[in-house]
């Protein structure tokens, strides 16, 4: 987007302006975008990023933006998926507020225009959009809600009925899935998510008629694992799956090839997802397979644990206005981090006047010796710099916060609470203008956590 | 009935401040414009909008950091000094012991506020009437927890009978003491007694409580002498200036903290 290359975008629920890393050139690579659809529950800053008070120049930015209300999740029905991979039905609890809309019904009205505006094109670029089968119904949520939940379950092609299970898809043609790990949670017995049975008849805490839990209704994943090579629980108090008469028995939908007895070539194979079935201490990763310590891209010290001084497989996009900061320049590090009042980039919360109260403004967090050093006093408003940025805050001098001592050197650093930025009642600058562009060797994580920077009073 | 009231295990705070949210929102009280001023206690004392704040304490001690947290309130005394000086018997105890103010008969005298040892009840300008935490009596009377306790996630408020908290608080204390030393049971006597029971893991001071908190002398001339008068003397045209000087002689005190609850809800 910053070269140019991507001219529109949709932002759902998301706030780059305040949560990117090296938030300026997030900020500014969205000036050159043609259109923008953000859809939240209030202006968002990414959505108000040309006005003056995000530092721009209204008048020299072209892009076009749609702003559309969004119903909160206590207005809409819906799944969350949890961490313990439970795909969970919520109904909705009240009616979305003026003329909020539910995401999926923006995009449902979204791709009905799309094939209307491209139905007589004939461009063969258009081909997929004309293609695209979109024929949800319409002004009725719920039925909405309940056709797109069947489809990402997926169907039968040939008698119409919803797939019972991920392990009959087929792919010939003759059936249709969504998400094969969602294959199951609507089958012809009904919605699955919304299972609220909370018996546990193991009294394992295994609920396994509560929602659903992805894939296959299976509760703890690799449970194989649960008896030795020859189907013996390995703990009597705790069994998931045993070998028992001839067949495998037990309180979870097995993970692995029931038909494998355990004496069978592959019966001790607990791990279905792997090649070889078998679990392994060290992963096919960037930067495996042993653990190792790297210092941050920017890092006051040399690393004393490994000779090599930053992870050589890490994402560093060498790009404009993503400079390195050097020690020498910036000899202080720098840290983000939350507070309980707001969340995230804090759109919601920093629109609640009651949380507004708690948590009103930036603020950063140093340490006695740093402000005595600096002539910083309590609740003085400071500058804080990164080769990549600039932000005020209010300084919360502390003795939480305790300087280092590193190699025979004393090292300060800082903490910055990030949720902020110019809108909504609780205001200040996003702390993430200072982070870098570095993403980790794996997920290409932001390094949001460690830099260089420095500090000093006042507004400068 | 038992005297009912709830325990605030400061040993278990978090400092979220969920309580003070769950407050607002069930008394529908405005928000207030705050500053972050080097604390994270953005709102610095009670207020007419702020029936129930979280303090921060922050202490550096033989190089250990402690970071008390602490719901502060009406304390809901057992022998309630505000309602004896209310003269328009304004203020009353529940069957459970909350003790509760009738907003209509209140004339925002403010003499409540000067009486009260824990300097808790604030004057809203606004309505011209004194206002404080009353233990959501509509809320107990419903077999519903307070809104604060209902709302606390990490068991630091309990709500019950008092005796009840007073026997939990005291193992709690015991139980503290090998860790911290000067753990104790704030509440159990203090003022008379309250139905709120404090577990602090440190001495009073060290949250801002006072040890032995004293009701002003001048209360129980108050009390003795002038209450009962007060009806025809509210009639006075001279009533003002009657006011004026008990606030400023007597209740030299009383005058500070009223200005106070004014100046920072104003
Ligand atoms: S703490 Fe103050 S306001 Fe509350 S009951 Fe006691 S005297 Fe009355
Ligand atoms: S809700 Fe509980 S943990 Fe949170 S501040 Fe209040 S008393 Fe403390």
């Amino acid at each position: 987007m910053y070269d140019g290359d991507i001219k529109g975008l949709l932002v759902f629920g998301s706030n780059p302006f305040v949560s990117g890393p090296d938030a300026n050139k997030e900020t500014k690579a969205l000036e050159n975008l043609d259109w923008m659809v953000a859809a939240d529950l209030f202006e968002t800053e990414t959505a108000a990023f040309w006005k003056k008070e995000a530092g721009a120049d209204p008048k020299k930015i072209k892009t076009e933006v749609f702003f559309l209300p969004a119903a909160a999740s206590y207005e809409k029905a819906g799944t969350i998926t949890n961490s313990g991979r439970w795909i969970q039905f919520r109904w909705k609890a009240v009616d979305p507020v003026g003329e909020d809309m539910s995401d999926l019904e923006i995009f449902n009205i979204l791709g009905k225009k799309m094939k209307e505006i491209y139905k007589d094109s004939t461009d063969p670029k258009d081909k997929p959009i004309q293609d695209l089968v979109w024929d949800y119904p319409e002004h009725d949520e719920a039925k909405l809600l309940d056709e797109v939940q069947r489809e990402i379950n997926g169907y039968d092609l040939t008698t119409g009925k919803l797939m019972a299970k991920f392990a009959d898809l087929r792919d010939d043609g003759t059936t249709s899935c969504g998400v094969w790990i969602y294959c199951g949670m609507y089958t012809e017995e009904g919605n699955k998510t919304q299972w609220r049975d909370n018996s546990d008849p193991s009294g394992m805490g295994v609920y396994p008629k509560w929602s659903f839990a992805w894939p296959a209704n299976r509760r703890i994943v690799y449970n194989r694992c649960s008896a030795d090579p020859a189907g013996k629980p390995w703990s009597e108090d705790k069994k998931v799956i045993w070998w028992e008469d001839g067949s495998w028995t037990g309180i979870d939908v097995p993970d692995f090839i029931v038909a494998n007895a355990p004496t069978d070539p592959d019966g001790d194979k607990a791990f279905i997802m792997k090649d070889d079935g078998k679990g392994g201490l060290f992963a096919v990763m960037a930067d495996g397979p042993f653990p190792e310590h790297y210092e941050p891209w920017e890092s006051p010290v040399k690393n004393l644990l490994s000779s090599v001084q930053f992870n050589p497989v890490a994402k560093i996009w060498d790009t404009p206005m993503n400079p390195q900061g050097s020690p020498d320049e910036y000899p202080i590090i720098g840290t983000t981090y939350r507070v309980v009042e707001h969340w995230q980039a804090g759109i919601m919360t920093r629109n609640c006047p009651w949380l507004a109260e708690l948590m009103p403004e930036a603020f950063v967090e140093i340490s006695k010796e740093l402000a005595k050093e600096k002539g910083i006093n309590n609740g003085d408003m400071v500058t804080i710099v990164s080769a990549r940025g600039k932000v005020k805050a209010v300084a919360c001098v502390t003795p939480r916060f305790k300087p280092f001592e590193m190699n025979g050197k004393i090292y300060h650093e800082i903490g910055v609470i990030w949720h902020y930025g110019f809108q909504g009642i609780a205001k200040g600058d996003p702390a993430n203008r200072l982070t870098p562009h570095i993403g980790c060797a794996n997920s290409h994580t932001p390094e949001y956590k460690a830099f260089l920077c420095d500090i000093y009073k006042g507004v400068k | 009935m038992p005297n009912k009231g709830y325990l605030v295990d400061t040993s278990k705070c978090i400092g979220c401040r969920g309580c003070v949210v769950a407050c607002k929102q069930w008394n529908q009280l405005p928000a207030e414009r705050t500053s972050f001023k080097g604390t994270y206690q953005t709102v610095p004392d009670l207020t007419a909008n702020n029936y129930t704040i979280v303090t921060f304490h922050e202490y550096e001690e033989d190089g250990q950091i402690k970071w008390y947290f602490t719901k502060r309130q009406c304390m809901h005394c057992l022998d309630p000094v505000c309602l004896k000086v209310c003269p328009q018997k304004a203020i009353s105890k529940t069957d459970t012991g909350a003790v509760v103010r009738d907003r209509e008969k209140c004339v925002g005298c403010q003499y409540c506020a000067a009486a009260c040892p824990f300097h808790v009840p604030r004057y809203d300008k606004v309505n011209d009437k004194e206002t404080k935490c009353s233990l959501c009596p509509e809320r107990t009377a419903e077999g519903e927890l307070p809104a604060c306790v209902k709302a606390c996630i990490t068991g630091a408020l309990q709500y019950g009978d008092r005796d009840q908290l007073l026997a939990i608080a005291n193992k709690r204390v015991s139980e503290l003491k090998a860790e911290y030393p000067n753990a104790n049971v704030y509440g159990d006597k203090q003022a008379g007694g309250t139905n709120i029971i404090y577990v602090l893991a440190d001495k009073p001071e060290k949250y801002g409580f006072e040890e032995d908190p004293k009701v002003s002398i001048a209360i129980t001339a108050w009390q003795d002498i002038i209450q009962p008068y007060f009806p025809w003397l509210i009639a006075l045209t001279g009533a003002v200036s009657v006011f004026s000087f008990f606030s400023t002689r007597l209740l030299g005190v009383g005058k500070e903290k009223a200005h106070e609850g004014e100046g920072i809800h104003g």
